[in-house]
């Protein structure tokens, strides 16, 4: 894996049945021009974390339901919702409610994508900030590693220490070292990250 | 490549077994270190899938 | 799958790599060294929905001309993670360490490897059960021991998941009583 430059990230693996959903998905997502950022374990996973995961997790942009209609329009070519088969309450009492919403291809659900708009202004700033990857000639954003490692740590169970340790010995050359030590003492995890990461 | 260090504690074996991960991916071109992670990946989602379970219980099992 | 009777399950499944790589391994190892295979595997095998990079395995402890011997069958496929040296990787056992095992010039998955030294890990050598697939046999700790195990010593969301997971799939087969004895010795041991 290599830095194009400091915000772009190129990968050259064997993929696997997550890399390929997730490359179907974001396909779309960037199709209908919507802004997101991929969180949580598919983002320590796809950088060869030996754990696995069955689905993945995203934030995008904040939408309203004309947006989510053209979304959907262009997603439901690939891929269907496991919550409902109605728009409108998939939109109005699941999404704009506060809750993720799942998506899968036709006929299975596992894996699956799970949609959230963004709660706080860290995941609104995520977004805003997200790094692109290149993974096999495919675009997808993700979120940043300064932030991600951090909130890992904050979560705190022992595959989240570990997903922590694992992007940080990966990234620690390409790190913005000041950005890290910012969001570590925003979330009260300094201690954790000297005990388990460094 | 360093050798892996044993250890007592599972934990710290665990963690010790993490950074010898990530020093075979740094230093592996990214075609040989996901064919290994792929066994893992692809065989979790095989029995996901052989899982007999209704998408109604699994969204249930997710909220948990 | 079925119970052959108390101590060998007949298991049908299709098997995947993972499944393969493990019974190429025990293959070898009991040719030389008694052992049981513990922890999450063991769930996997019966089809839990989740992974494992790592399958552990307590063996008895036994000499290290026995050992090397066990390593020369070994070395033509696998390698040890921790040293080259058969010496090196004896002490390690002999100390009560672990060690991990790979295909050649692999990581993942791997074996994690122990002798069996307290009473309790002694114990897990005689209560065993042995699963028949279509592909050779695989010696794993009984049902009630990973039951306990998971229960009342490792605890983790995961694993609190596993034993429900085997419990649900054999419950009436499970013997109970054994299950509490299992957990008293667990809990002695702590203290």
């Amino acid at each position: 894996m290599k830095f194009l430059d400091k915000n772009t990230i190129k990968l050259d693996k064997e993929l696997n049945e997550l890399d390929k959903i997730t490359i179907g998905f974001t396909a779309r997502l960037n199709k209908a021009k919507i802004k997101y950022t991929i969180i949580s374990g598919y983002v320590a996973v796809v950088f060869g974390r030996n754990r696995a995961s069955e689905d993945v997790d995203i934030f995008i942009e904040k939408i309203d339901g004309r947006k989510f209609s053209d979304l959907w329009k262009e997603l439901e070519k690939e891929f269907e919702y496991i919550n409902s088969e109605d728009r409108e309450e998939v939109f109005n009492d699941f999404l704009k409610a506060g809750s993720a919403v799942r998506f899968a291809r036709k006929d299975r659900f596992i894996p699956n994508i799970e949609v959230k708009f963004p709660k706080t202004e860290i995941d609104v700033w995520g977004i805003k900030n997200r790094k692109k990857l290149i993974l096999n000639n495919s675009e997808m954003f993700i979120n940043p590693l300064e932030s991600q490692i951090p909130f890992k740590l904050f979560l705190g169970s022992e595959k989240d220490i570990e997903d922590a340790k694992y992007l940080y010995n990966i990234f620690k050359d390409n790190l913005n070292m000041d950005l890290l030590e910012q969001f570590s003492r925003n979330l009260n995890i300094e201690a954790s990250f000297r005990k388990y990461v460094k | 490549m360093q050798k892996l260090k044993p250890d007592k504690d599972n934990k710290q074996e665990r963690m010790n077994f993490v950074e010898y991960w990530a020093e075979f991916v740094k230093n592996n071109p990214d075609k040989v270190w996901s064919k290994q992670q792929n066994l893992l990946i692809n065989s979790q989602i095989k029995n996901a899938q052989n899982f007999k379970i209704s998408r109604k219980d699994y969204l249930e099992m997710k909220k948990k | 799958m079925k119970f052959l009777d108390k101590n060998t399950i007949k298991l049908d499944k299709e098997l995947n790599e993972l499944d393969k790589i493990v019974l190429d391994f025990v293959k070898i190892l009991e040719r030389h060294v008694k052992y049981v295979i513990v922890s999450g595997y063991v769930s996997l095998l019966f089809g839990r929905a989740r992974a494992t990079e790592d399958i552990d395995i307590f063996i008895e402890e036994i000499s290290k001309d026995k050992f090397t011997a066990l390593s020369k069958d070994l070395e033509k496929k696998y390698w040890c993670l921790n040293s080259d040296d058969v010496n090196e990787i004896y002490d390690y056992l002999n100390s009560g360490l672990p060690i991990r095992i790979a295909v050649k010039d692999q990581t993942i998955p791997n074996f994690e490897i122990k002798f069996a030294k307290t009473l309790l890990n002694k114990d897990s050598l005689k209560d065993t059960i042995t699963v028949k697939t279509q592909l050779g046999k695989i010696k794993i700790s009984s049902l009630e021991r990973q039951i306990a195990f998971k229960k009342y010593y490792l605890k983790s969301d995961k694993d609190l998941e596993d034993a429900k997971h085997i419990e649900k799939l054999f419950k009436e087969k499970i013997d109970y009583k054994k299950i509490e004895n299992y957990k008293r010795l667990i809990e002695n041991a702590k203290t």
